[in-house]
């Protein structure tokens, strides 16, 4: 092989040996001249063309893109399954009439547990109190009647023995209604739109009652100032004619 | 002229180490830019920046070690300049100013070395050359590669070379004897 030669000189007069080609001195300078433009100085590697002869440092500048792709990708499948698995469900609902049912029994159930809640739905209701201020009493024991499901008949029977003493049927009324409430719970599950009627008339005292169960004292309060109107009357019938008198 | 590096740089370098392809380009690139150099290229130190970039990014595809690498890369080099002149068959050549080559000015000693041989009464008589002739003379003699593997990288036979080479020698022969004769 001449690929590999000792030195130039050689290499050219292999060359020429090969080729078969007389050698001359001429010839002999003009091919080394050729030769020596193999040795040509080298230009400086372009950025590019170094980045291969550079170790790598980048690495680390990469791994955290990479953890922010995977955090993306979690949320994404996350929501996606999510959102596949909630597809499910609602598919199930509307294939299954059952499913219905069941979902109204736990929905009602539910609501049951928190038919206070649909008192407190009243505070609409302020607009009757200044109307009805002597309805507030019997008011405040309903709030405590929603709680136990059973409020209609508790207000009739309350309201006979209570416009004067609001907080004592507040308190008994809670012991009698669990029995009624046990008997009738099933039925007046239908009643409990009509909750928010009763507790119409009392209005907003009524409603910080239902939540604590102990606020019926306080509500009585609150119906007291609207009271007024009453006051006024009951002296006057017979404060005045009684002055004069004496 | 280029020495040999051992046949494990090549599997050195396809295993991306970086000092691999640094001594890759400290042999090789001299041999081709003087080849390149000589066959007129416009610019050639962007195009051995593009050979290179070329032979490392595909350096994944060689085979046959150290030599092998040296043919591929010439092969690079060769089909870059056939670029060249086919582009330029193309379109209009284009006079630009280059500050190398303007005679009026005072190179450095390095750009009188390599712009020696293009300006040279060797580079004018590689000129009168064929080019197939042209092109085995300056890969046999500049970028130092055997009969074989210029044979690889023009797709001819190692005959066929050898008959070319063979001719370019004696052409070359009789135009400097000529010369000498009239001076």
């Amino acid at each position: 092989m001449t690929a590999v030669p000792p030195n130039d000189e050689q290499f050219i007069r292999q060359l020429l040996d090969e080729s078969g080609v007389g050698t001359s001195l001429p010839l002999q300078a003009s091919l080394l001249e050729m030769r020596a433009a193999g040795s040509a100085p080298v230009p400086a590697p372009s950025a590019e063309l170094a980045a291969f002869m550079i170790p790598a440092t980048t690495a680390p500048a990469v791994v955290p893109l990479r953890g922010r792709r995977r955090t993306t990708k979690g949320l994404v499948i996350g929501l996606a399954v999510a959102a596949a698995t909630g597809l499910g469900v609602s598919g199930v609902a509307a294939a299954n009439p059952q499913f219905h049912a069941a979902a109204d029994q736990a929905v009602r159930h539910v609501v049951g547990i928190f038919a206070p809640a649909a008192g407190p739905q009243t505070p609409v209701q302020p607009v009757p109190d200044a109307t009805t201020p002597g309805h507030g009493d019997q008011a405040q024991p309903t709030p405590t009647k929603a709680g136990t499901q059973t409020p209609a008949p508790d207000r009739q029977s309350a309201s006979p023995a209570g416009t004067a003493t609001a907080p004592a049927a507040g308190t008994g009324k809670p012991s009698t209604p669990p029995g009624e409430a046990a008997k009738e719970s099933a039925k007046e599950r239908n009643e409990l739109p009509l909750v928010p009627d009763l507790p119409a008339p009392s209005g907003v005292p009524g409603v910080g009652s239902e939540k604590s169960g102990h606020p019926g004292p306080k509500v009585p309060v609150l119906p007291r100032p609207t009271g007024p109107a009453d006051l006024p009357e009951v002296p006057v019938l017979p404060v005045l004619p009684a002055g004069p008198e004496h | 002229m280029a020495h040999a590096l051992p046949d494990d740089v090549l599997s050195a370098a396809q295993s991306g180490d970086p000092a691999a392809f640094s001594s890759i380009y400290t042999t090789l690139a001299p041999g081709v830019t003087g080849y390149l150099r000589a066959r007129g290229m416009e610019d050639t130190e962007a195009s051995v920046q593009e050979v290179f970039l070329t032979v490392f990014s595909r350096i994944g595809t060689v085979r046959g070690g150290w030599q092998g690498l040296r043919t591929f890369t010439f092969s690079v080099a060769h089909a870059r300049y056939v670029d060249e002149v086919r582009r330029r068959a193309r379109h209009p050549g284009f006079a630009d100013y280059d500050p190398g080559a303007d005679p009026r000015t005072t190179g450095s000693a390095e750009e009188a070395v390599l712009d020696s041989l293009a300006a040279s009464d060797v580079g004018k008589q590689l000129k009168a050359l064929n080019p197939d002739q042209r092109e085995v003379l300056l890969l046999r003699i500049v970028a130092d590669l055997s009969l074989e593997q210029v044979a690889e990288i023009m797709g001819k036979s190692t005959g066929s070379i050898k008959q070319l080479q063979r001719r370019g020698l004696l052409k070359l022969k009789s135009l400097i004897e000529r010369k000498e004769a009239l001076v």
